[in-house]
């Protein structure tokens, strides 16, 4: 069985494959955050009588998961993130607890002790805090952890068309990564610090997206700004409205970050020895990249870095959410058949 | 005669094209906790708010409206109504919305109902109150559960989508999706996010008045709960469901009607042929509307309609004549291909994806003559593999020996609902059955996608001859092209053909935890800065406009204490003098910065 985790700051999904021709890939996508409800027999009733898993802790109740949405109107708070600002949080026990819960939930029983889970981490290797930590999780359910960067999983995942070469960029909800590929193996990474959880903010305080609870305290509703994000109805580069104006030059900054580290991954030493003048093709993976107009707004940052005559193509890869532990799983698959490949010899 | 066949199908399809485009609805279905559930339909090109729909359904209590939507199906919003306070009524819904009205107050009924999303329009099947179990459900109704088939139950704060199981128990309120698109069909193929929009189901018949009397075990589709389980009379008649919905659309009359729901009307699908969409009923008090009427009794548009309708029947009656040198082709072909399937027993079990994007159950359903069974018994050899999309499992269905009895299956799978579309497919089919036999005998083994694509452009097909057909090897390639082999899993997990299953994590229900959590991040909005002293080089202009001739600024000075002695101090005056001293003081600083400053600079020599 090949087991893998994908630890986002927006959701963590876990896939697994059991061994046999044609058998399919299990994939279980929960949620990222979960919602404080004061600890009241009310409460508590309800989350009981609606079988909606949830944590007791010091006179709260806590709901995590995917049921955090349906419960959060209750609180009238929105929900907090496990991951903070993609980091694991060091004063908040609570969350590090709920993200051991999920991770024994969310992985299957290991069918032998030398089992492989192969994960990602949310903030890329640069945050070794986060590596640690997870792998410690993992290692907790009886697997052996192995961490891979997002960007090398896309590229496993979407990159058969490109024999695997290629420019990838995964755009998560605090960080973006950006990578260089060679027919499968990394060459150059680089980890953009601004993610869409950025733009929401921005957004929801330029436009007051706003909610109170019921002590008056103020929050940004970052879901409302999502839900319209993804709304299906907004276009990156023909924005009519005073906010899609505004979403589009957030994206823009953004993406004049990733294009700048694109330049400096392609006129590194190592990446020109081995590339040449190959032009080569981006794939873009990630939420944020489901936007209407993505690839073009790309596309025009590129031409603007002047780099757009090494790139051939921008793609969007199919199912941009799940490309990264479907990339894993090849992964596990790949060391799998080198291995039996080993013994053989 | 492909050419012509060609033409003629896309005619044919030209013409049903228009002919659905004229009549374009929105389809809005409403269920749950409501007077009057089932299927409503408006115009397409007129926005619907939610508290239009449940008004018009006979809202008549506060409760939680969610709105689902998509394939698969997805809750767009849930909103709380309260008709005891204003009602935020903003919430515009889409085509094939499907709004689910829970009361806040759950009330036990004896009878409910849950909708069935079909491929067709939604079904609204009447269940008891304590629930039902998939299959029996859908035994009494006369459906078969598809692998398709997903429940999302909707009861208030626990909204979930499982899978259709025959032992799945369905209540009150919840929505089967047996649509060919869910989740669960896509187990063969890769796995998709659904982000394109639900398939617009057929155009519903639409009755110029909604019938308030309308008997609970009628057989309308929309707007109507069929009565398919079989409950006793007596929770028919004392049903509270029935007897409220009955009483409540027998009073109503039109001065209780939202008035926002005034350009909308109630229709139903009580037959299956569509007609013209019916001019709302006060229509004269919009102006939309008044176009929306003007365009649909336009005589050019009606007329433009009409003869779309018998040129497209024109070119299908046509399309169906066949010449006798077609139909003497066939029977040798026919009689050759027979008798070779008899001298071969056994049936490989798996083959390669020929055809990919034709479904074995889709060349089931066409039309068929007599003569042409052999054909299709011969096509059914080729073409009988699994191919479902892009998802290529290469398990081929289970075949049974071929016999005359297939004679009668085929029989029986003709499509007598839609001849118009079975027209152009059967045609196309046939096409297609024919390239793919040619390139078998070719030897061809290029990809499923390119066979398909070549087998769509009709003009690159070679017709096939008579001594073609007859060949003796067009079986022995066919069976040795069908020869099992296995395909790397990494080589299809790469290409993203494994089809991904969705699951849910089981969570513990109730656990304990230490510690406080932070919660979300609290909005820090900053009070005003403070006012920040102004620099010094205001001091210094302050300074500098004093700076005037010795004698003015004497006669100044003079004037002042002139005044002074004349007159009382104002306040004016008063408030004139700290500015006076505070430039002095300004003054004096300024000198004694200028005096350190040189102190500093005699020192740094």
């Amino acid at each position: 069985m090949i087991t893998a985790i994908d630890f986002g700051s927006y959701a963590i999904r876990s896939a697994w494959r059991t061994d046999g021709v044609g058998a399919p890939i299990r994939l279980c996508t929960e949620r990222s955050q979960y919602c404080v409800l004061p600890d009241q027999d009310v409460f508590r009733e309800s989350l009981e009588s609606r079988s909606i898993p949830y944590a007791a802790c010091d006179q709260t109740l806590v709901v995590f998961g995917n049921r955090a949405d349906s419960v959060r109107w209750l609180s009238r708070q929105p929900c907090a993130p496990l991951f903070d600002e993609g980091r694991i949080p060091t004063q908040d026990a609570p969350a590090r607890q709920i993200l051991n819960v999920l991770t024994r939930a969310m992985l299957p029983r290991p069918t032998s002790p030398d089992a492989k889970c192969y994960y990602t981490i949310p903030g890329g290797r640069s945050k070794a805090q986060n590596t640690e930590f997870l792998s410690r999780l993992i290692r907790m359910q009886g697997y052996v952890p192995c961490s891979l960067t997002s960007a090398e999983t896309v590229m496993l995942a979407a990159g058969v068309d490109t024999a695997f070469t290629g420019v990838t960029v995964v755009m998560g909800a605090e960080c973006c990564e950006v990578s260089v590929c060679r027919h499968g193996n990394l060459l150059s990474l680089e980890t953009v610090d601004v993610g869409a959880n950025w733009m929401d903010t921005e957004l929801a305080k330029q436009f007051r997206f706003r909610m109170w609870d019921s002590e008056g305290e103020c929050y940004l509703d970052l879901d409302a700004v999502r839900e319209w994000k993804h709304s299906g109805r907004l276009h990156l580069r023909s924005g009519v409205g005073e906010r899609e104006k505004l979403l589009g030059r957030l994206y823009g900054t953004v993406l004049d970050r990733v294009c700048r580290a694109i330049r400096q991954l392609l006129s590194l030493p190592l990446v020109k020895r081995s590339l040449g003048s190959e032009r080569l093709t981006i794939l873009c993976a990630g939420g944020p990249t489901q936007v209407k107009g993505f690839a073009g707004m790309l596309t025009e940052r590129l031409v603007d870095h002047e780099i757009a005559g090494d790139i051939v193509a921008v793609r969007i890869v199919d199912n941009p959410d799940s490309a990264v532990v479907r990339g894993l799983l090849i992964q596990g698959e790949l060391e799998r058949q080198m291995s039996r490949g080993t013994r053989a010899a | 005669m492909n050419w012509l066949r060609c033409l003629l199908s896309v005619a044919a399809m030209f013409g049903v094209c228009c002919a659905c485009n004229a009549q374009e609805v929105q389809l809005l279905t409403v269920s749950g906790d409501i007077s009057a559930p089932g299927n409503y339909s408006f115009p397409a090109d007129q926005p619907v708010l939610l508290m239009d729909l449940l008004v018009q359904a006979g809202l008549d209590s506060s409760g939680q409206a969610q709105v689902f939507s998509g394939q698969p199906l997805k809750l767009e919003t849930a909103r709380s109504l309260r008709l005891e306070s204003p009602i935020d009524d903003t919430v515009s819904l889409t085509n094939n919305s499907i709004v689910v009205f829970r009361r806040f107050r759950e009330q036990p009924n004896a009878v409910g109902h849950v909708v069935v999303l079909t491929d067709a329009a939604p079904l609204l099947l009447a269940v008891p109150g304590e629930g039902v179990t998939l299959d029996r459900l859908f035994a009494s109704a006369g459906l078969g559960i598809s692998e398709a088939c997903t429940v999302t139950q909707t009861a208030w704060g626990d909204i979930q989508t499982v899978k259709g199981t025959p032992d799945q128990i369905v209540h009150h309120g919840d929505l089967i999706d047996q649509r060919s698109g869910s989740p669960a069909a896509a187990q063969n193929q890769p796995f998709q996010f659904a982000t394109a929009p639900a398939a617009t189901p057929p155009v519903v018949t639409a009755s110029a008045a909604p019938e308030p009397q309308e008997s609970f075990g009628s057989e309308h589709r929309l707007r109507t709960v069929q009565p398919l389980l079989r409950i006793p009379a007596e929770n028919q008649d004392s049903s509270p469901f029935n007897v409220g919905r009955t009483e409540r659309l027998a009073e109503r009359t039109p001065a209780d009607e939202y008035v926002g729901a005034g350009q909308m009307e109630l229709r139903s699908t009580a037959q299956t042929v569509p007609q013209p969409v019916t001019q709302p009923r006060i229509a004269e008090d919009s102006g939309v509307s008044q176009k929306q009427s003007r365009s649909a009794s336009s005589p050019l548009m009606n007329g433009l309609l009409v003869a779309g309708l018998l040129t497209a029947l024109a070119l299908i009656s046509v399309g169906w004549l066949k010449t006798q040198r077609e139909r003497e082709q066939q029977q040798q072909m026919s009689a050759s291909l027979r008798a070779s399937l008899s001298e071969s027993p056994a049936i490989p079990q798996t083959a390669p994806a020929v055809g990919n994007n034709i479904a074995s159950s889709e060349l089931a359903p066409f039309e068929t003559d007599d003569e042409d069974v052999d054909l299709q018994i011969a096509a059914t050899v080729v073409t009988d593999v699994q191919t479902s999309g892009d998802a290529e499992t290469f398990h081929a269905a289970p075949t049974e020996p071929f016999d005359d009895s297939l004679d009668s299956v085929f029989t029986d799978v003709v499509d007598d609902d839609c001849p118009v579309l079975s027209a152009g497919l059967e045609e196309q089919t046939q096409d297609i059955r024919r390239t793919e036999e040619v390139l078998i005998d070719a030897g061809c083994d290029e990809p499923a996608a390119e066979i398909t694509a070549k087998s769509l452009g009709f003009r690159e097909i070679p017709e096939l001859t008579s001594a073609d057909q007859t060949d003796d090897g067009c079986e022995d390639t066919a069976t040795e092209a069908f020869e099992p082999y296995t395909v790397s899993e990494l080589e299809e997990m790469v290409r993203n053909r494994i089809p991904m299953d969705l699951c849910e994590a089981r969570l513990p229900l109730r656990v304990a935890l230490f510690g406080t959590p932070a919660g979300p991040r609290r909005l820090r909005i900053d009070a005003a800065h403070t006012e920040i002293a102004p620099p010094h080089m205001a001091a210094a202009a302050r300074r500098s406009t004093q700076k005037e001739p010795a004698a003015a600024v004497a006669a100044t000075r003079d004037n002042a204490r002139t005044t002074e002695r004349s007159r009382p101090a104002t306040g004016k005056q008063q408030t004139r003098m700290p500015a006076a001293s505070e430039s002095a003081s300004g003054t004096s600083i300024s000198r004694f910065d200028r005096a350190l400053n040189t102190i500093e600079e005699q020192a740094d020599r």
